[in-house]
C-alpha cells in the first residue's frame, strides 16, 4: 500500500452512542487508506470505539468531538479533540472508570483498553483548552536479518561526510546491527525500511563517513525528541583503525546541521565508546532498563545556545536536588519555592499517561493539580504495574508553579528525581523515575 | 480575551507562512544586571559583541553629551542627508551612492528585499555573520551555504553553487568570526568571474581594524564593478553600537533600486550627528588598532601557554578552541564574570569568540579561562 504521509482526514461528530459506528468506520477506513494493514486498522478502530464509548459513558454529551486520522513516516495516528470543562477533566485519568461502583472492573476503563490496542497512547491538554487523546499504531516493517555476516569494512584513511541515499542507509543500519550491541542504538535501527522511510520524511537525519570509493566507514543519526530537543545516536565507527577524526567530524557536522534549528539541547542516551570527548556533558543516569535489559542509561547533553539563566519554581522538598544539579551542570537558575498558604484547592487531579507498549515505558505528566493527587498518583502506579510497565517516569515542568505540588506525593511513592532536561518544557523539566520498577 | 482564545478564534496559525513556522526567533542575551544576578557575580566583562572598549571618538562623545533633549521631539533627517554627503566626500562617491540604515543589519534586509523574489537564492559561507542567512531565510529565500576553506570564504565553492536564480553573494571581509580576508587580487578575481550577473555584497564591518597592505578598499572598487555593494558600520571601530547606525555604498543605479526598499527615518538624529564626526577621527582608529594589536599579542601568548588552539586574524576578536562544549565554557566563564560568544551557533562547536578589550577585562578573561580549562574540567 502506498503511504500518504502528511495527509490528514477528519470528521466532526456529536458525542452520542448513535454515532459510534460512524466513528469506528471512519477510523478503520481512514487508517487503511493511509497505509495501515487490515489487522492493525481494525485494532485502531476498536480502540477508537472504546474512546467514543467512554466519552458518551462519562456524560460528555451535547458536544462535538473532532476525530483526525493522519499518517506519519512510520505510523498512523488518530486524534480525538474536544472541549472539556475543568470539572470534567478528572474523567480523563487513565485510572478513571465509567462507574464509581466498578472499582475492580477493568472492563469499564475504556481509556486503558484503548491504550492496550495501540502502540502509543497519550492524553494531553494543549493551550487551546481542548483535550486531546492520541492513539498511534506503528506501521509494520520486516526486522533485520542477522544470519548474513558482513565483513568488517576496511579502515578509512580518507573520508568525507555525506548524507546517504536509501541503499546506503540500509547498509549503514546493517553495519550498526552487526558491530554494536543493541543497547547502543535505537530499536528503530532493527528495521532498515523504517529508517529509510523516517529519513525520507525528515524524522531521522543520518550522516555517513564515506571513503573515496563510497565505502561506509561510520555514521551518526539524530532525530527530534519533542520540539526543543534533538537526540543523537552514535557515532558508529566500523573499523577501529579508521581515521581518528571520523567521529569528531561526524559530531561537528551534526552540531553544525542543528545549529540554526529551534533545538535548545542535544542529548545522547546511548553514547558509543567512539563519542569524542568534550562535546557532551553528563546530564544524569536513569535506572530504567535499556533495550537489551542491561545497564542503566547515562544521558549526555549539550546546550545549543548561550544559557543566560532563568527562574524556576520548586517545592522545598526538591530544592536540595535542584541546587546540587544546577551547581554540577553550571546552569544559572533562580529557584523560587512554592508552598500552599491555605488557599482553596481544586478537588481533583489529572495526569496524562503516555505509554509505549513496545518499550514497556510510561511517562506521566500533570494536567491538573488537586487535593486527591496522592491517590491519583498511587492509582496510576498500581495500574501501570499491573500493565507490566518496566519503567514509570514523571515529568515536572519547573516553569509551571502548580506542578510543584506533586513533589511530596511523588517522593512518598518512591519516585526519585533523576535528571533535569534544560528548557524542555516552559522551563526545565525534572524527570522522576519510580524506583524499583527496573 | 486570553491569548489562547485569540489564537483559537482567529486561526492565527493559518496565517503564518511555512518559512516563518520553521524559523526560530533570535533571543538576545539578557541585560547585565539580570545576568550578574543569575551568574552570582558582582561584575561582568562583556567580551561577546566585538565592541570597541575605547568608546566613541572624543568628538562623537561631545556630540552625545551635549545633545539637546528637545531635539528628541523632532524627526531626524529621513535619509541621513548630511552624513551621506560627508561619506561621499570621504570616499569619492556621490551622496546618492550611499544609504544609511539602523545598523548594518538593516541594510542587509534592504538589499535582499530589493533583489530577491520567490524562488531566488543567496550564496554565502556556512560559518560567518549569521544575519545574511537569517534575513534570507525568514524572507522566504534560499540561503546556499558554502563551507569555509582554511577558515576563509571559498570563492570557487561559492561560484559552483551559483545558478540563474542566484541574486546576491554575501562576502564578509574580514570574516566574522575567523578574521580571515580576501586580498584585493582575490576579490577582483571573484568579481571578474561573477561578471556582473549577481550583486556581490562585501561586508566590511571590521575593515578599519585591518592593517594588511593587500586588504582591498571596497569603496574604491565600486567604480569598476557596478554590481558591488559595500557594507560598513559605525558599531565596531567607531563604538556607536548603542546608537545603531551603518551604511551601504554602491553604483548609483544599484543604490537607486535598493533605496526603494529602504525604511526612511529609521536612523535617529543623534546617531547621524555622532557618526558625522566619528568618521573623521583617524587618531581613534590608530589608537584602537594599537590596543587590539597589543592585547592580541598578550592573549595569544597566554593561549599558547594554555596549549589552546586559536584563530587570530583581522578584527578586534579571535576564536579559541576549547577541550569542552562551548556552551559549558560559556556558563562557567559567566560565573567568573566574563561573557564570551559561544560558537556552536556559528557552526563552530567547542570554539568561543573573544572580543579584544582593555587590560582589566583581558586579565579577568585569562584568569577565568585558566580556571575553566585547568581546574573546572
Amino acid at each position: 500500500m502506498l503511504r500518504k504521509p502528511d495527509k490528514k482526514l477528519l470528521v466532526k461528530i456529536p458525542v452520542e452512542s448513535a454515532f459510534i459506528p460512524l466513528a469506528v468506520s471512519f477510523v478503520e477506513l481512514a487508517a487503511k487508506g493511509l497505509g495501515l494493514d487490515e489487522e492493525a486498522a481494525q485494532e485502531l478502530s476498536l480502540a477508537a470505539e472504546e474512546v467514543i464509548a467512554y466519552l458518551t459513558g462519562i456524560g460528555i454529551s451535547g458536544q462535538d468531538v473532532v476525530i483526525q486520522c493522519s499518517a506519519g513516516s512510520h505510523f498512523i495516528k488518530t486524534e480525538f479533540s474536544l472541549p472539556v470543562q475543568n470539572i470534567q477533566l478528572h474523567a480523563f485519568n487513565m485510572t478513571a472508570r465509567v462507574s464509581a461502583e466498578d472499582e475492580a472492573c477493568l472492563d469499564q476503563m475504556g481509556l486503558l483498553i484503548a491504550s492496550r490496542m495501540t502502540d502509543r497512547f497519550r492524553i494531553s491538554r494543549p493551550a487551546d483548552g481542548n483535550l486531546e487523546l492520541t492513539l498511534v499504531k506503528l506501521l509494520r516493517y520486516p526486522e533485520i536479518k542477522e544470519e548474513t555476516d558482513i565483513q568488517t569494512p576496511k579502515a578509512l584513511t580518507n573520508f568525507s561526510i555525506q548524507t546517504p541515499d536509501s541503499a546506503q542507509i540500509k547498509w549503514f543500519v546493517r553495519l550498526v546491527n552487526q558491530f554494536y550491541p543493541a543497547k547502543l542504538f535505537p530499536v528503530d535501527l532493527r528495521y532498515p525500511g523504517k529508517v529509510v522511510d523516517m529519513a525520507a520524511a525528515g524524522d531521522y537525519h543520518i550522516l555517513l563517513a564515506n571513503g573515496p570509493t563510497g565505502e561506509i566507514g561510520g555514521g551518526l543519526a539524530w532525530k527530534w525528541e519533542g520540539s526543543k530537543t534533538i537526540e543523537v545516536f552514535g557515532p558508529y565507527i566500523f573499523n577501529t583503525n579508521s581515521h581518528p577524526e571520523i567521529a569528531r567530524e561526524l559530531m561537528e557536522t551534526c552540531i553544525g546541521n542543528v545549529a540554526k534549528t529551534p533545538a535548545l539541547a542535544l542529548i545522547s542516551r546511548m553514547p558509543t565508546p567512539q563519542l569524542p570527548e568534550g562535546y557532551l556533558e553528563i546530564l544524569g543516569i536513569l535506572n530504567a532498563l535499556g533495550p537489551d535489559g542491561g545497564a542503566p542509561l547515562t544521558a549526555l547533553f549539550r546546550l545549543m545556545h548561550e544559557d543566560s539563566g532563568s527562574v524556576v519554581w520548586a517545592h522545598p522538598d526538591l530544592v536540595e536536588f535542584l541546587q546540587s544539579e544546577y551547581h554540577r551542570l553550571v546552569f544559572l537558575r533562580e529557584i523560587q519555592t512554592v508552598l500552599s498558604d491555605g488557599e482553596a484547592e481544586e478537588p481533583f487531579s489529572v495526569l496524562s499517561a503516555e505509554t509505549d507498549r513496545h518499550l514497556a515505558v510510561t511517562t506521566l505528566r500533570p494536567i491538573w493539580y488537586g487535593k486527591d493527587y496522592e491517590k491519583i498518583l498511587a492509582d496510576h502506579v498500581k495500574l501501570l504495574r499491573q500493565e507490566s510497565m518496566s519503567a514509570i517516569f514523571f515529568e515536572m515542568d519547573l516553569g509551571l508553579s502548580w506542578q510543584t505540588g506533586f513533589t511530596p506525593g511523588l517522593l512518598k511513592l518512591g519516585f526519585i528525581p533523576r535528571m533535569i532536561i534544560p528548557y524542555a518544557g516552559k522551563a526545565d523539566l525534572v524527570i522522576f523515575e519510580l524506583e524499583g520498577e527496573s | 480575551m486570553k491569548h489562547c482564545d485569540l489564537m483559537k478564534n482567529t486561526h492565527i496559525e493559518r496565517l503564518v507562512p511555512d518559512h516563518i513556522k520553521r524559523f526560530e526567533a533570535y533571543i538576545p542575551s539578557k541585560p547585565d544586571d539580570m545576568l550578574m544576578k543569575m551568574a552570582g557575580c558582582s561584575r561582568l566583562f562583556r567580551l561577546n559583541n566585538n565592541e570597541n572598549p575605547l568608546g566613541p571618538p572624543p568628538a562623537a562623545r561631545r556630540i552625545i553629551e551635549a545633545y539637546p533633549s528637545l531635539r528628541a521631539s523632532v524627526y531626524p533627517s529621513g535619509d541621513a542627508y548630511h552624513l551621506r554627503c560627508k561619506l561621499g566626500d570621504l570616499f569619492g562617491l556621490h551622496p546618492d551612492q550611499i544609504l544609511v540604515g539602523n545598523g548594518a543589519n538593516e541594510v542587509i534586509g534592504f538589499v535582499i528585499k530589493a533583489f530577491c523574489q520567490e524562488g531566488d537564492n543567496i550564496i554565502t559561507a556556512d560559518k560567518t555573520f549569521a544575519v545574511y542567512e537569517w534575513v534570507a531565510s525568514f524572507s522566504g529565500f534560499e540561503a546556499r551555504l558554502v563551507p569555509l576553506k582554511d577558515f576563509t570564504f571559498d570563492d570557487e565553492g561559492m561560484l559552483s553553487l551559483m545558478d540563474e536564480r542566484t541574486k546576491i553573494f554575501f562576502v564578509c571581509n574580514p570574516n566574522n568570526p575567523t578574521g580571515t580576508y580576501w586580498s584585493e587580487e582575490r576579490l577582483r578575481r571573484f568579481l571578474d568571474r561573477v561578471a556582473g550577473r549577481q550583486i556581490v555584497v562585501v561586508d566590511e564591518a571590521y575593515c578599519e581594524f585591518v592593517e594588511q597592505a593587500d586588504f582591498p578598499d571596497g569603496m574604491r572598487l565600486i567604480a569598476e564593478y557596478p554590481n558591488l555593494v559595500i557594507f560598513r558600520t559605525f558599531s565596531k571601530m567607531y563604538a556607536l553600537a548603542g546608537l545603531r547606525i551603518g551604511y551601504l555604498a554602491g553604483n548609483r543605479e544599484v543604490v537607486d533600486i535598493i533605496r526603494r526598499t529602504c525604511v526612511v527615518y529609521s536612523v535617529n538624529g543623534l546617531a547621524q550627528e555622532a557618526a558625522y564626526v566619528a568618521i573623521e577621527d583617524k587618531e581613534h582608529v590608530l589608537a584602537t588598532r594599537t590596543l587590539v594589536r597589543n592585547a592580541k599579542a598578550l592573549l595569544t601568548h597566554e593561549l599558547d601557554n594554555l596549549g589552546l588552539t586559536y584563530v587570530s586574524g583581522e578584527g578586534n576578536f579571535l576564536m579559541v578552541r576549547l577541550p569542552m562544549s562551548d556552551s559549558l565554557a560559556y556558563r562557567k566563564l559567566m560565573t567568573h564574570g566574563v561573557m564570551v560568544r559561544s560558537m556552536a551557533g556559528f557552526r563552530f562547536p567547542n570554539w568561543i569568540r573573544i572580543t579584544i578589550a582593555l587590560p582589566e577585562a583581558m586579565n579577568a578573561l585569562m584568569e577565568a579561562l585558566f580556571e575553566v580549562v585547568k581546574h573546572d574540567r
